[in-house]
């Protein structure tokens, strides 16, 4: 299991609790098909997972998989795996200030129901573009030559059965 | 040739066209164009895309221009939808081509800080 870590979200401490395991081997395997694209283009950059970004005044989060753009190191893609047993902090705290700032891509991926919610930021907030299951592709045509296969994402665990996502 | 045969026909084609127009291009513009991304599409789907588009959309450029990075919060890149291209060229290989060619500077053209009008002037509209 990792370690606990903080964040601060609208200008209060949050104490986030350890990722477990499967939370972990998911955002590993996101973490590296997504460095293996951007690896290639001179345009973006990928930080290091939960790596500490600052936001806006009072807002200084660690996304578990963050991309900000190379000429300005704007964030600009977000991916957070949803933990059962803390997800209060990402799919709404954390969702409505990346609303607020504009961010251009949010995934939320879920492994409770081993499904990925695609956001694209719009001047009237987040939009949800699409809810991605099974064999469906997570693509972004920003990252040329980017996809995942949702089943391949979640592999080896069990599907939706909430309260056993974490053995 | 099977759908997935005609697409990967359809890329190489173009991704062969876009190399060599780069290649083409005097060595400053090449210089600033080649870290530039492009992407290959079927078609603008909305729910790829941010806004919705003229779904017969030749290409698209997104991000910031070169000399005003701060504009946009994404990374620049340009999008050509190859099956449009193919339908616009009448599924000739010569202009699909040559369309291929002049949807990437026009959009190149964006990067660089050119509009409508200086494209239409240099025959890229």
């Amino acid at each position: 299991m990792s370690d606990p870590y903080e964040e601060i979200v609208n200008g209060e401490r949050l104490l986030r609790l350890p990722p477990r395991p499967r939370h972990e081997d998911i955002l590993s395997r996101l973490h590296k098909r997504v460095a293996g694209v951007v690896t290639g283009l001179p345009t973006a950059k990928l930080l290091a997972a939960r790596a500490r970004v600052e936001l806006s005044s009072g807002n200084s989060f660690r996304p578990d998989l963050a991309l900000v753009t190379a000429a300005t190191d704007k964030l600009w893609l977000v991916a957070e795996v949803i933990s059962a047993d803390d997800h209060h902090a990402d799919t709404v705290d954390k969702k409505s200030v990346y609303e607020e700032i504009k961010l251009p891509r949010l995934w939320m991926v879920d492994p409770r129901y081993d499904n990925v919610e695609i956001y694209h930021g719009t001047p009237y907030g987040l939009s949800l573009k699409r809810v991605l299951a099974g064999r469906e592709l997570l693509t972004e045509a920003l990252l040329p030559g980017f996809q995942y296969a949702i089943h391949e994402l979640f592999a080896g665990h069990p599907s939706g059965e909430p309260g056993r996502y974490d053995i | 040739m099977s759908k997935s045969e005609h697409w990967k026909h359809l890329l190489s084609l173009a991704q062969h066209e876009v190399e060599s127009t780069l290649a083409s291009l005097p060595l400053p513009v090449r210089r600033q164009a080649a870290p530039l991304p492009v992407s290959y599409e079927a078609h603008p789907e909305k729910d790829k895309l941010d806004d919705e588009y003229d779904p017969d959309l030749l290409g698209l450029f997104v991000g910031a221009e070169l000399a005003h990075p701060d504009e946009s919060p994404l990374p620049p890149q340009i999008i050509l939808f190859l099956e449009n291209l193919w339908d616009y060229a009448e599924e000739d290989e010569k202009i699909y081509r040559k369309e291929v060619r002049t949807t990437y500077l026009h959009e190149l053209g964006h990067y660089l800080g050119l509009d409508e009008i200086d494209l239409e002037e240099r025959g890229l509209e």
